[in-house]
Formats: structure tokens, sequence, C-alpha cells
């Protein structure tokens, strides 16, 4: 079968557009929170706790320094657990978040600290609190920079969702692979990738347009 | 308005222990324009940061209106802060949020209604000149102009202090000028007593009535501003002064008097505040009208309305005319130093 029909690219393009958007969403409603702790607790932080920040730290490291083919395999029993199932779209996108939380919690981390420490001190000069600092210094003045930082993440999802074929989770990578390298079929590879390299730029543009919106330059 | 007592700060810098103010006393009154002057790592910046609680003491005590700052609860803490605004020698404007949300930002954090800090930054901005740059954002600004949005978000929330960090240090000399206006108009027409330290003497003439000089954590001298720029004693203040009071002799006219040194006696004379020159310097030709009198340097600045004149000047007479035209000279409350070439 070396002919791809319009309906499976369409159906592949639904699927990754879904695990990223899905996995983008909720990692980033962990990792922007993760993030925030990691710069309020680290050493010289707003609410300076080692403890807190050594376990957090040592957290993000190891889920960050495992393949996430790995992870995928690794974590079956958890993925049950929360979808019910450990086949499906459903079923890849539990991975894809625990794998890009903790990288979204670490990009976003630098982007705040970024932050002007002159900013920080103003705040504490106005007798803001720790939330209030967050909120209106913290996190206005890290945004164009966060926005960046979630183009790179949803990026780097996408080329993690071709993997997610592993644990049936379709999606345009996984067409490249079952359709096209596997099957020796070169019209597909270079299709998916054509694909692939303009969701990639679109992707990117977007997130550089309205990063320089919100700087205001 | 600010007392420090016995101030100690200490920190450790990859274990060594560094002091960073050592044994500072210190007492600024309401309405002063109170400068604190040093070269950086005098410690002038962890001390003025202490007054609102950006840095602690390590031992010691500060009062501002009347409270020891360390003895107040969080609440307290906060609402002491709250009468106490700071601009920054950066500016610390908020690059994302346009000049009026920079100076509403303050009134935010106080849950103010929306009617009040519409008014509130308006008046401000319209103080500070810029009533017509409310949609820009900072980096449209030049550095006097963000300085400007610092001082009306500084000034906001009706402060009875204001602390300067090195407010005027990051501008060239024009908008330096400009900005010093604008804090004596903020000191004259708010009554806002003002901290500030710096580390140029010119700010210091141009602003303060009252100045301290620090060199390594320690306050080596403090006084009128008039005082310490007639009388400077200790040499750190001496070149401070000479920074902006030059009483050097030109090569020429010292090569002169250094030939000459049997016939010249040379004299310093400082007039301080109400004592003109002039009356002086008449009275001294017509009493000793056989010396020879040259004025060899002059300088006359203007300290906190009142004038101080520098002259030295060259007297050819001997050893006890020279005291008899000291004596006469103190007569006049006027301040005569020897001058060895």
């Amino acid at each position: 079968m070396n002919r791809i029909s319009p309906d499976i690219i369409w159906q592949a393009m639904i699927e990754t557009v879904y695990m990223v958007s899905v996995s983008l969403l909720i990692g980033t409603l962990l990792g922007l929170p993760l993030a925030l702790l990691l710069v309020l607790t680290r050493p010289n932080g707003i609410k300076e706790n080692k403890i807190a920040y050594f376990i957090l730290n040592s957290m993000i490291n190891i889920i960050r320094s495992l393949p996430f083919i790995i992870l995928l395999v690794a974590i079956v029993p958890f993925t049950r657990l929360i979808v019910g199932k450990t086949y499906g779209t459903e079923a890849a996108i539990v991975p894809l978040i625990i794998y890009i939380a903790p990288f979204i919690a670490r990009l976003v981390e630098t982007s705040l600290l970024e932050v002007n420490p002159g900013i920080i001190e103003l705040a504490k000069s106005l007798g803001a609190k720790p939330l209030q600092i967050v909120r209106h210094f913290l996190i206005p003045e890290a945004l164009a920079s966060i926005i960046l930082t979630l183009t790179t993440a949803t990026i780097g999802l996408i080329g993690a969702t071709a993997m997610a074929g592993t644990v049936g989770g379709g999606g345009i990578g996984n067409l490249a692979i079952s359709y096209g390298y596997q099957r020796f079929n070169t019209f597909v590879i270079i299709l998916t990738v054509v694909i692939l390299i303009i969701i990639v730029q679109i992707i990117q543009t977007l997130g550089s347009y309205l990063a320089k919106k919100i700087r205001h330059q | 308005m600010i007392v420090f007592k016995h101030i100690v700060k200490e920190f450790y810098q990859k274990k060594k222990k560094i002091t960073a103010v050592n044994d500072v006393s210190l007492e600024v009154q309401k309405g002063d324009i109170f400068g604190i002057i040093g070269y950086s790592g005098a410690g002038k910046s962890t001390l003025i940061r202490m007054v609102n609680g950006l840095e602690n003491p390590t031992s010691g005590q500060i009062i501002v209106a009347g409270k020891d700052i360390q003895t107040l609860s969080p609440n307290e803490k906060i609402f002491n802060k709250k009468k106490i605004s700071m601009i920054f020698q950066h500016f610390n404007l908020l690059e994302s949020k346009n000049v009026f949300d920079n100076v509403a930002l303050p009134l935010k954090l106080r849950n103010e209604s929306k009617e009040e800090i519409d008014r509130k930054v308006k008046e401000m901005l319209s103080f500070v000149g810029l009533e017509d740059k409310d949609k820009n954002y900072p980096n449209q600004l030049s550095g006097g102009q963000k300085q400007r949005v610092g001082i009306a978000r500084a000034l906001v929330t009706n402060p009875e202090i204001l602390l300067c960090d090195e407010a005027t240090s990051a501008l060239d000399p024009k908008t330096t000028k400009s900005i010093l206006k604008l804090l004596k108009r903020v000191n004259e027409q708010f009554n806002i007593t003002i901290l500030l330290i710096t580390h140029e003497m010119a700010v210091i003439r141009d602003l303060c009535n009252k100045v301290a000089v620090m060199e390594n954590g320690q306050l080596i001298e403090s006084g009128n501003v008039i005082q310490v720029f007639g009388q400077p004693k200790e040499s750190t203040s001496k070149d401070f002064v000479e920074t902006v009071i030059t009483h050097k002799i030109p090569k020429d006219l010292l090569d002169f008097y250094q030939k000459n040194k049997q016939s010249y006696t040379l004299l310093r004379l400082k007039f301080l505040g109400e004592n003109t020159a002039s009356s002086l310097l008449f009275q001294l030709n017509k009493r000793f009208n056989h010396v020879e009198s040259n004025i060899v340097s002059a300088n006359v600045t203007e300290l906190e309305g009142t004038t101080l004149g520098i002259f030295t000047i060259a007297f050819s007479a001997n050893e006890s005319i020279i005291q008899e035209m000291k004596a006469f000279i103190k007569e006049f409350n006027v301040i005569v130093e020897d001058v060895n070439i």
C-alpha cells in the first residue's frame, strides 16, 4: 500500500494538534506554578526555602533526564490510572504532559530570573506582598519571554508526539514513521516533513509576533 | 524624621566577613534634604536601604517617624513603607507598562478605586511635566523623562520621606540639573524629607542643606552643607569639596610665588553666608594701605541660598603685619587659613 489518502493525513494532523494542545495547556498549568515556586524558593529568592527548592529542583532534573521514549513506557501504570487505558491518543497525552511540564518549568524559570532585579527591589520598596510581586511585577515583565518559551515548548512537543506512535497516539510524526519510514515510502516522508516544517514555522512566527507585541518595541 | 543609632551591617562573602556599615549614627530632620556622599563601596547604599527595610542592620536602631522599624509587626512595616518612597539610579520602570500604569502601580497595590488612581496619576504626571506622555512606554523616553516617571510614581502615594539612590548618576549634567530642580520643588511644595546618596558633590551643592561623608563604612564627617563645604576636616571630604570648589592656584602664579616666598605670604579667606567679601577687602586695603595685595584665586559658590566665597590672596608684608592682618580679618567673622606652597 503505497498510496496514502488525504483522510489519513487530515486525521493525523487532528491527532497531532489534539495531543500538542492538550498537553501544552495542562503542561503549562503545571509548569508555570512550578517555575514560580522555583524562583520564589531559590537561594536569595523572595520566599527562600532550601528544602522545597532542593526537592523541586531534583525532581525536575530527574524527569528531564529521562529520554521521552523511556518515560513513555516507564509510566504506563500511571497512565492507566489516569486515563483508564494504555493505548491511544489519550494514553499518549499523559506522558507528554509529564515530559513537557518540567521542561516548561525550567524555561519559564529562566524567563523569570531574567527580570531586572531592580524591579523586585522596587516592588519590595512599595511594600508589595509575595503574591503581588508575582502578579504585578514578575509575570508582566517576563511575559514576552514566557511566550517565546512556550513557543519553544510547543515545537518540542511536536517532536515528542512522533514517538507517541509507540503507544498508539497517532499524529503526523507517527504517519512519517509507520507509512513512510517503515514502508520505504519516500513520498510520505517528504510530505509529512513538509507539513511539520509548515506547522513549526507558523507556531514560531506567531510566538515571535506575540512576544514582540508585548515588548512594545 | 530618620534616626540611625550605632548602625552596623556585616555580611559574609565567600566566608570572609565584610563590614559594610560600621557604627553609623545620624539624624535627618523633617524637611531636610540630606545627602550622604561617598565613593562606591563606602556603605551609603546599604545604609539608605535600611530605611525602607530592603536591608536589615546587623545591630543598631533605625527610628523612622518616631518608630523603631525593627520592632514593627509585618503589617505595620508595610504601612510604614507606604510613607517612604524611593527613586533609583536605573529608574526601575516596568518596560511592559506605559507611563500611566507605571505611576498607577503603587495605588493598584493598595486597591484604590479607578477614579482615585486616575485623578492622582494625572496630577502627578502634570507635576513632573509629563502629562502628554501617559500612553508612552519607557523605551520611548529619555533618561531624564524616565526619572520623572520614577519621581511621579514615588509621590503618588503622598509619602513623607523620599529616598534617592544615586538618582542622577545615570544622567547627563544638564538633565541632572533639571531633576535636582524638580526634587527641590518636591521638598518645598510637599514638605517631603529627602534622604539621598550620591558620589557627586555637585548634587550636594545644588540640592542639599545637610551632608554626611562616608568612607569604608564609617561616617567621617557631617553637618550643614555650608559648614562642610567651608571647612572640611577630613581628607576625603576635602577631596569631594575640591571637585566642585577649586582653589587651585594657576601654575604660573604658583611658580612666581614659590620663587618670591620671602616677600609674599599667601592667605586663604573663607566667607560663609552673609559676610560679604567686598566690604572686608575694602576695609583691609584701607587699613593696611602700604601692603600690596594680589588675588591669586577666587571662587564664589551658592549654597543653601547664601554664598560661600573662597579667596586666596598674596600679601607682601612681614610676619608681624601678617599677624595683625589675620586678627583684623577674624573680626569680620571670616575664616583665615595659611596657604603652604
